[in-house]
């Protein structure tokens, strides 16, 4: 019997109860696709809190492939998750519900600090970007996309996000990474002005429909970006931007949030900072103008 | 031209075994154009744009589709078949089936060894401590490979083990080589006479790799880990590493290996060494000679110095076993400089190598008489302002935290020195690319494949604008090394690196080519002293 301590249980898990069935696993991820149809994550604690995840305290060298098969049932009775066919049970009892919502930010890039910390990620991630990170097919698509935002033009935002939906590749498209991190930065910025919030509750609709164009996995996240939840690294960058961070923390959260997996860490880096910049006065310009 | 596909239904793989499958497959033979990716609508339009799909393939986003194209349908196959192996893998794991009762605990291992007497612990810094404890208890020397572990429970490891008669080596200990099996990151030398302590882990292999070079072996490399030599750890493994390497019936010469540690351990660990009764060869990187000189201390100044000296000591054949460099190194300006362009006055080193790094860095320092910048920098003063941005003359060490963050050290992964070896190419003032390339275990398969076509290009971007850049590099491996030394290196050279024995030879040919370098014979002089 390995019995494990649940650490965190994001915002998106339903809590008391669930079922479901392993529907992909990896060292230190398991997918669990529940009955209606939901994916949520078990997740190593060395992973990030993320909005649908349940991070667990799993001790030195822990394979979630040695205890769950792909396939297998999963369920949660009062606070316990048990793995059918398996000694491995999470206790979620003591767990902290944690809530990635970045909407509260309200970054604000006409502020100098805010646009300094802004500049700050935005060199970080050019630095550290690898030739050919991000696919043109995607990047091309972003100054079109940034555009139909800015004029609250829901049917040209449809058409400019619609070839970034599974475009790339990585188990996450790096076309989905861009747009998770694209909508939290939007959601992050929107602040109190209603005429954006209206914009971005009518968006999340064909955000959510526009997820059957990829795979399970990438919908999970792309649903949360869509209301404005991410994990934990994104969070904190944007977190740190809003209230206009000395430029090594910045550059340390940038560095935290483009370690996440392959290409998906950088890919959100960059939608989070084009979202962010949706919203400004001259966005186009803020980096030249500021440095 | 063929094309050939494969769907894996609901197959889920992370981003990256996808991207190197990719990668793999479109470097096998036969193989002109590979693809690994999730069978979205968007990938399919991409593929079918390149011809890889045909654009009326239905899109099934949770459906791994790997793609291959060549001429030669049989090669094409055996790309499937090996792409299918690669993502099978583990399938009992991701199946769900039985598998073999695995080792899980330190405990466990044990059980199914019991002899074993070293624990190699590789886990996440905050459990290592705890996985490090758990060994000592059980009576097992520990290789700590893990960084991120506390200074307090470094100290209080290394208190722990010593009142037990074991050493931890480590924590970030990245190599060793204990009764001739590498660990880590390490070469496959030749077993001998001569047996090393070591902070540093290219150090360490550099000198090993120098002793086979120079033909004699390697009796024990222990590895201590960098912070060793600090005050507050006084030198713990490596006075107890000096202690059993003198009761070692078959070490018959001692090397140190360290930068300059604080002075009250320096003068301990020199104390012990020189009470020994073995000769003992000590490289302090950039110390002074006279610091380290003691009766039976033999102070060497490079890492090429300290396997030389340690070689004749073990041969009795002084001056017999340096090798024969291929260079002109030590001579005055380099006739290679007259290829540069007047412009041309800057040498920038890329280091995969910490300690590589940090010896260019005195060496250069003290050969060309002014500022070498670097992220790692003897001189805090030097300390390079942007460590993404080269100035004059710079030597960075790629393996450094921040550029590793989030990706493989560079060891394994040459595309951040690559992409930097671009950067300054086209910078005017470059006139030589000073490099390293480290073999072993634990290092990239083909280094110099991965390396070539980045030289290649950045040579075309300096022709482009009327210049030439130079290549100067070294080496560090064996010919017993799964990359194979002398293949590694006839590729170097056929792309156009001179190339050094060891890592000084290469920064003096350097210094040379740009003009700083100063009379060789001063370098022996006072590389190869004998202080004993």
């Amino acid at each position: 019997m390995l019995r494990l301590e649940a650490l965190s249980i994001g915002s998106a898990v339903p809590r008391p109860a669930f079922d479901g069935i392993a529907q992909s696993v990896f060292r230190r991820a398991c997918n669990i696709r529940t009955g209606d149809g939901e994916l949520l994550a078990l997740l190593t604690n060395d992973l990030a809190d993320s909005p649908h995840g349940i991070r667990v305290a799993a001790p030195a060298g822990f394979d979630f492939q040695t205890h769950i098969g792909a396939g297998r049932t999963v369920s949660c009775r009062a606070g316990i998750t048990r793995v059918a066919g398996s000694e491995l049970s999470i206790d979620l009892s003591s767990a902290r519900r944690w809530r990635g919502d970045v909407s509260r930010f309200s970054v604000d890039l006409t502020r100098p600090q805010s646009a300094r910390a802004w500049v700050v990620a935005r060199n970080e991630l050019d630095k550290r970007l690898l030739p050919n990170a991000l696919p043109v097919q995607v990047t091309r698509v972003v100054p079109r996309l940034m555009e139909a935002v800015r004029e609250q033009c829901l049917h040209q935002t449809v058409r400019a996000f619609a070839p970034m939906i599974g475009c790339g590749e990585g188990l996450t498209p790096a076309g989905d990474d861009v747009l998770v991190g694209y909508l939290v930065g939007l959601w992050s910025a929107v602040g109190r002005d209603r005429q954006r919030l209206m914009f971005l509750a009518a968006l999340s609709g064909p955000i959510e429909t526009a997820t059957q164009l990829t795979n399970d996995i990438s919908c999970a996240y792309l649903k949360q970006a869509a209301h404005g939840f991410a994990g934990s690294h994104i969070v904190a960058l944007a977190r740190q931007i809003a209230v206009g961070a000395a430029a090594a923390r910045v550059r340390s959260a940038t560095g935290s949030a483009m370690a996440a997996g392959a290409s998906s860490g950088p890919a959100g880096v960059y939608g989070l900072l084009m979202g962010m910049a949706t919203w400004a006065p001259q966005a186009g310009r803020l980096k030249a103008e500021t440095i | 031209m063929t094309t050939l596909s494969r769907v894996f239904p609901n197959f889920y793989r992370d981003s990256v075994s996808l991207m190197q499958l990719s990668a793999k497959l479109g470097a096998l033979a036969g193989v002109e154009q590979a693809a690994a990716v999730m069978a979205t609508k968007a990938n399919l339009a991409l593929l079918a744009e390149t011809g890889l799909v045909r654009e009326d393939t239905a899109p099934s986003p949770n459906n791994l589709l790997v793609v291959v194209r060549g001429a030669d349908e049989t090669q094409l196959e055996a790309a499937l078949a090996e792409a299918k192996a690669a993502l099978e893998a583990r399938p009992s794991a991701s199946t769900g089936e039985a598998l073999p009762e695995k080792a899980r605990s330190i405990e466990m291992a044990l059980g199914e060894m019991p002899d074993a007497n070293l624990a190699l612990v590789s886990t996440p810094g905050e459990y290592a401590a705890d996985e490090a404890r758990k060994a000592l208890n059980l009576g097992l020397h520990v290789m700590l490979f893990s960084d991120n572990v506390s200074l307090e429970e470094e100290i209080s490891l290394k208190h722990r083990a010593r009142g037990r008669d074991l050493l931890v080596m480590g924590p970030d200990c990245g190599t060793a080589i204990i009764n001739g099996i590498p660990l880590g990151f390490a070469n496959v030398v030749r077993r001998g006479d001569i047996g090393c302590v070591a902070a540093s882990g290219t150090g360490l292999q550099q000198v090993t790799c120098l002793v086979d070079r120079y033909g004699a072996g390697i009796s024990q490399a222990i590895g201590t880990g960098g912070r060793d030599l600090k005050a507050e750890v006084g030198g713990m493994t490596m006075l107890q590493g000096i202690a059993a390497l003198t009761h070692d019936p078959a070490t018959r010469v001692i090397v140190l290996i360290s930068k300059p540690p604080a002075p009250t351990v320096a003068d301990r660990v020199l104390g012990i060494a020189a009470r020994s009764g073995k000769p003992v060869v000590v490289n302090f990187l950039g110390a002074a000679p006279e610091m380290v000189k003691r009766e039976g201390v033999h102070a060497a100044r490079t890492l090429e110095d300290a396997a030389r000296l340690a070689v004749d000591l073990a041969t009795g054949k002084a001056g017999g076993s340096r090798g024969r460099g291929n260079l002109r190194a030590g001579s005055a300006r380099s006739p290679d400089a007259a290829r540069l362009a007047p412009s041309q006055k800057y040498i920038r080193g890329l280091y995969s190598g910490g300690t590589f790094c940090y010896e260019a860095s005195f060496l250069l320092t003290e050969a060309l008489g002014t500022t070498v910048y670097s992220n790692t920098p003897v001189d805090k003063r030097a300390a390079l302002p942007d460590v993404w941005t080269s100035r004059e003359h710079t030597v960075v060490d790629l393996g450094d935290d921040l550029f590793t963050r989030g990706r493989p050290h560079p060891m394994i992964d040459h595309r951040l020195r690559n992409e930097r070896i671009l950067a300054e190419a086209a910078d005017p003032g470059v006139a030589v690319l000073l490099l390293d390339v480290v073999l072993g275990y634990g290092a990239h398969p083909d280094p110099a494949a991965e390396m070539e076509p980045a030289i290649r290009s950045a040579r075309d971007i300096a022709t482009k604008h009327g210049r030439e850049i130079l290549f100067v590099g070294s080496v560090c491996g064996t010919a017993a090394d799964p990359q194979d030394l002398s293949r590694q290196e006839a590729a170097l050279r056929d792309a156009g690196v001179l190339l050094a024995n060891s890592n000084a030879e290469a920064v003096r040919l350097a210094a040379a080519i740009v003009g700083g370098s100063r009379p060789a014979a001063q370098h022996r002089a006072e590389g190869g002293s004998r202080n004993g």
